[in-house]
């Protein structure tokens, strides 16, 4: 089975700054696959290229078989690449309902004229994304929320919106950046089984985390950059005790390093 | 630009629509003066402009100084064609908002503009446009302005001022409910989001430029319409009506009545076009006042006049809830 | 056309272009350190003129102290203006889109009051050149001409010396590039942003000095040369004051010869296209072209 994503000595600079050097990956379908590494190692601009709020300086990135290294963010994101944002994106003035069911413009169809005239097969639709949110919703676990502002939630629910409203379409490949951040030692928890159950549905997953439980735990393979390069790829284990793993933490006097030393 | 949230029931908005349209309705019938007619229908066809206005910026965030120059596309095509050429009325009528439409088309790579710069840019495009309306006096009668429109037919029957007044009504209601038919669907929520979050929407599959541009087309299509009622409603049109003065008054509309209310956009009309009517005595203050309430509106971050409407009723419903359970509870334990 | 017109009319252009610089460095400079875009710049630029009109009007005074004069008044006004206004919704954390609005809103305000105040009739400044033109072989230039190019220039480059040379200046600039780290530097952000409101203020009120005494002073001058200026900003760069003093000429200079191509109706299209054009092709105006960026 061909892999969900396959990079190709992708490399994308700023300037005199090359914040990813030549990284080339394969994600299988159905993978958890975690992305770590130390401050500035290039992993949200590694994200931003894979959703396509980025174009690479160089290199190829091949979704599903399919060459989309050039192709338009939406376009991306129709074709079943969702993503969260390390900052989050909400649609704060929003209702939590509301911010769901954007996240289904992409495969639906409705346009003005549909709007205008209410036939029968919009109708049918706007009822599609509205019971598609509201299961969205119920997976995430924040049902009673619905025709709350997304403003107005507490942080942790905020995160979780974000998932939601990114899972509402079922994509073939969900891109999470720093999804625990912030969050306390239950809420990250609880984060770990959601994305345990995302998986469970047949969504590719890859997330960039801070959060080395949380990576630890609820990928299946992790891939560690340095420098924006590819410093080290394997299972949990063997990045655990990857001794060049260790030295990009402990090398920089990062307190992730301990982390990862007791990890 | 996020926009204060405004709530009311849906029994307020049911009730509010249906005492509005009660009494436009009812205006004609009940006050016969020409006059005020003739200045109720004018309100009415600010309106229609008023609402695309709203779509721009209340819903996709476009902050658009371009709207008198659809104004004027729409309103010299009908003049023109009805005048000039014998086209009947409602072909005219559909002709002006497709010419609106397509000159908005003409905008479509402005759309990629942030905030400020779309509105300087949309400015430049109604200073031409009227620069054109004033200089093609071939076309338009330049600065003397274009005379003698014909009155609106519908086939055989010419339109009285009532019958004209009416019309503008039924264009104002159907352009209403088809925005509010817009608005809450996928496709408002689309414009909605591009309005919060243009990278999120992106990222949500949401064709960004896209959308920008279908909302300029529409709101184009439908000022062009109201500016066609607009050319057989005073059968005269001077290019001076038709400069960036207009577009700022269709700002103040909506800015007044509320960014972000579709019904906000026709109270602003509303109050824009009547107001002066009403203050006679200081005339000269007319356009202190309109820049006064602009800032003040603008500061105030309220969502206009829709806002303090919303904010007064959620006052007194807090009131009313207060007294309500001011009374003692029943089944209380007794010590 | 002979060689000796068209050094007539390049001096005359550049004389436009030197009031065009000089409102359009103040856009530029607020834009930069606010994101607004002060839509009632071009009013500042009318009071100054009204200003100073109002003054050598009750006393007979040097061109040069009319022109401090005026610009004392606008610049205070502009300073006044933003403390009152701008700053209080930037204090309530009101969109920016909405303050820009509001900067639509004074535009019509003062435009209105100052119509009340000094009525709709245009009014002429007393002749303070001498009439008869001063020759330079075929080439006759009149002084008023020169005088505004000359001061309007010395008055740009007297403002990028002070944004160079001076602690004030340097802190200014700071606070527009990045005002978080130049808060954490002591810098009161404030205070900077008001005085670039006092600083636009008066570059824009020695233009309306300038344009007053060429021309006449009336309430509506602002409006459209506001929009001409900003042309202007943009056609060199928006945020650049350099780039306001180089799109002034240029700009100038596009507008006193374009008719000889298109008829004089049509003289305010060629602003706009330009403006359209500039923004959609070269965002960055010409200082973006000839600076490297990333």
């Amino acid at each position: 089975m061909k892999p969900v994503l396959e990079l190709i000595d992708v490399t994308r600079r700023f300037g005199g700054l090359t914040a990813v050097n030549t990284v080339s990956t394969c994600v299988p379908v159905g993978e958890v696959r975690g992305i770590i590494g130390p401050n500035g190692a290039g992993k949200t601009t590694l994200l931003n290229l894979i959703g396509g709020q980025l174009r690479p300086s160089s290199g190829q990135i091949i979704f599903d078989g399919a060459d989309v290294t050039g192709q338009r963010t939406d376009i991306r994101a129709s074709k079943g690449i969702s993503r969260t944002f390390q900052n989050l994106k909400l649609f704060r003035d929003m209702t939590v309902l509301k911010n769901v069911m954007i996240g289904l413009h992409g495969g639906t169809y409705a346009e003005a004229m549909q709007a205008l005239l209410r036939n029968p097969r919009q109708r049918r639709e706007e009822d599609y994304i509205l019971q598609n949110s509201r299961r969205a919703l119920k997976t995430v676990g924040l049902e009673g929320y619905e025709s709350q502002l997304a403003a107005s939630l507490a942080y942790g629910h905020r995160r979780l919106l974000e998932i939601a409203r990114a899972i509402v379409s079922s994509p073939k490949l969900l891109l999470l950046d720093e999804p625990a951040a912030g969050l306390n030692i239950r809420e990250a928890a609880n984060l770990v089984q959601l994305i345990q159950q995302i998986s469970a549905r047949g969504i590719t997953e890859i997330l960039v985390e801070h959060h080395i439980d949380v990576v630890m735990t609820a990928c299946q393979r992790i891939t560690v950059l340095n420098y924006g390069r590819l410093l080290a790829e394997g299972s949990p284990e063997e990045i655990r005790n990857h001794p060049d793993v260790i030295e990009a933490y402990l090398g920089r006097g990062d307190i992730h390093a301990q982390v990862m030393a007791n990890a | 630009m996020a926009t204060r949230r405004v709530d009311f029931s849906a029994t307020e908005i049911l009730v509010g629509r249906a005492v509005a349209l009660a009494i436009l309705i009812a205006a004609p019938l009940v006050n016969g003066q020409l006059y005020f007619i003739h200045v109720m229908a004018l309100a009415m066809i600010a309106a229609i402009s008023a609402l695309g206005m709203q779509l721009l910026l209340g819903f996709s965030g476009q902050l658009s100084m371009g709207q008198a120059a659809f104004f004027g596309i729409g309103a010299y095509t009908s003049g023109i064609l009805t005048k000039n050429f014998g086209v009947p009325f409602l072909v005219a009528f559909v002709i002006s908002g497709l010419a609106a439409a397509i000159s908005s088309l003409t905008l479509a790579p402005i759309t990629r503009l942030r905030g400020v710069y779309l509105a300087i840019a949309t400015l430049g495009f109604t200073i031409i446009v009227s620069l054109v309306l004033r200089n093609e006096e071939w076309l338009t009668g330049g600065s003397f302005g274009l005379m003698a429109i014909p009155r609106p037919s519908v086939g055989p029957l010419v339109l009285s001022e009532k019958g004209i007044y009416f019309l503008c009504l039924l264009v104002l209601v159907f352009v209403y409910v088809a925005f509010n038919r817009l608005v809450d669907s996928r496709f408002g929520r689309a414009l909605q989001a591009i309005m919060l979050d243009e990278v999120a929407a992106r990222s949500s599959g949401i064709n960004v430029t896209l959308y920008k541009s279908k909302c300029f087309v529409i709101a184009a299509l439908v000022t062009g319409f109201a500016g066609c009622l607009f050319a057989h409603h005073s059968r005269y049109l001077n290019p001076d009506d038709f400069s960036f003065w207009k577009s700022i008054e269709i700002l103040i509309m909506v800015a007044v009545g509320g960014i972000g209310s579709m019904a906000g956009a026709i109270i602003g009309a509303f109050v824009v076009v009547l107001l002066p009517e009403y203050l006679r005595a200081v005339e000269e203050w007319r356009l202190v006042i309109f820049g006064a309430l602009l800032i003040l509106f603008m500061g105030l971050g309220q969502s206009g006049i829709v806002g303090l409407i919303s904010l007064t009723l959620f006052r007194a419903r807090a009131a009313l809830r207060k007294r309500a359970h001011g009374l003692p509870r029943s089944g209380s334990v007794s010590p | 056309m002979q060689p000796s017109q068209l050094v007539e009319l390049a001096v005359g252009g550049f004389a436009t272009g030197a009031i065009y610089g000089l409102i359009g460095l103040g856009f530029s400079m607020i834009i930069r350190s606010t994101g607004i875009l002060h839509f009632a710049q071009g009013e500042i630029m009318m009071l100054g003129a009204m200003f100073g009109w109002m003054v050598v009007a009750w006393i007979p005074l040097s061109f040069v102290v009319v022109l401090l004069i005026g610009m004392l008044f606008s610049g205070l006004a502009s300073a006044l203006i933003y403390l009152v206004v701008y700053r209080a919704m930037q204090v309530r954390d009101i969109p920016l889109m909405n303050i820009v609005i509001a900067t639509i809103g004074m535009s019509i305000l003062l435009q209105n009051v100052s119509m009340l105040i000094w009525g709709s009739e245009p009014m002429s400044y007393p002749k303070f050149f001498a009439v008869e033109t001063y020759r330079m072989g075929p080439v006759h230039i009149s002084p008023q001409v020169l005088w505004v190019f000359a001061l309007g220039f010395g008055l740009m480059i007297l403002l990028q010396a002070f944004l160079a040379f001076t602690r004030t200046g340097i802190a200014l600039q700071a606070a527009a590039q990045d005002p978080e780290t130049a808060q954490l530097m002591g810098v009161d952000l404030t205070r900077s942003t008001a005085l670039t409101f006092l600083i636009s203020g008066m570059m824009a009120g020695a233009a309306g000095v300038l344009l007053g005494s060429m021309f006449f002073a009336s309430f509506n001058m602002g409006f459209i040369i506001g929009i001409k200026a900003f042309v202007a900003a943009t056609l060199g760069g928006v945020g650049s004051i350099g780039g306001a003093m180089l799109g002034g000429l240029i700009f100038g200079l596009i507008e006193t010869f374009s008719p000889q191509w298109i008829s004089s109706g049509y003289r305010d299209a060629v602003g706009m296209t330009l403006l359209i054009l500039i923004l959609l092709a070269l965002p960055g105006g010409l200082v973006g072209l000839f600076s490297r960026r990333s």
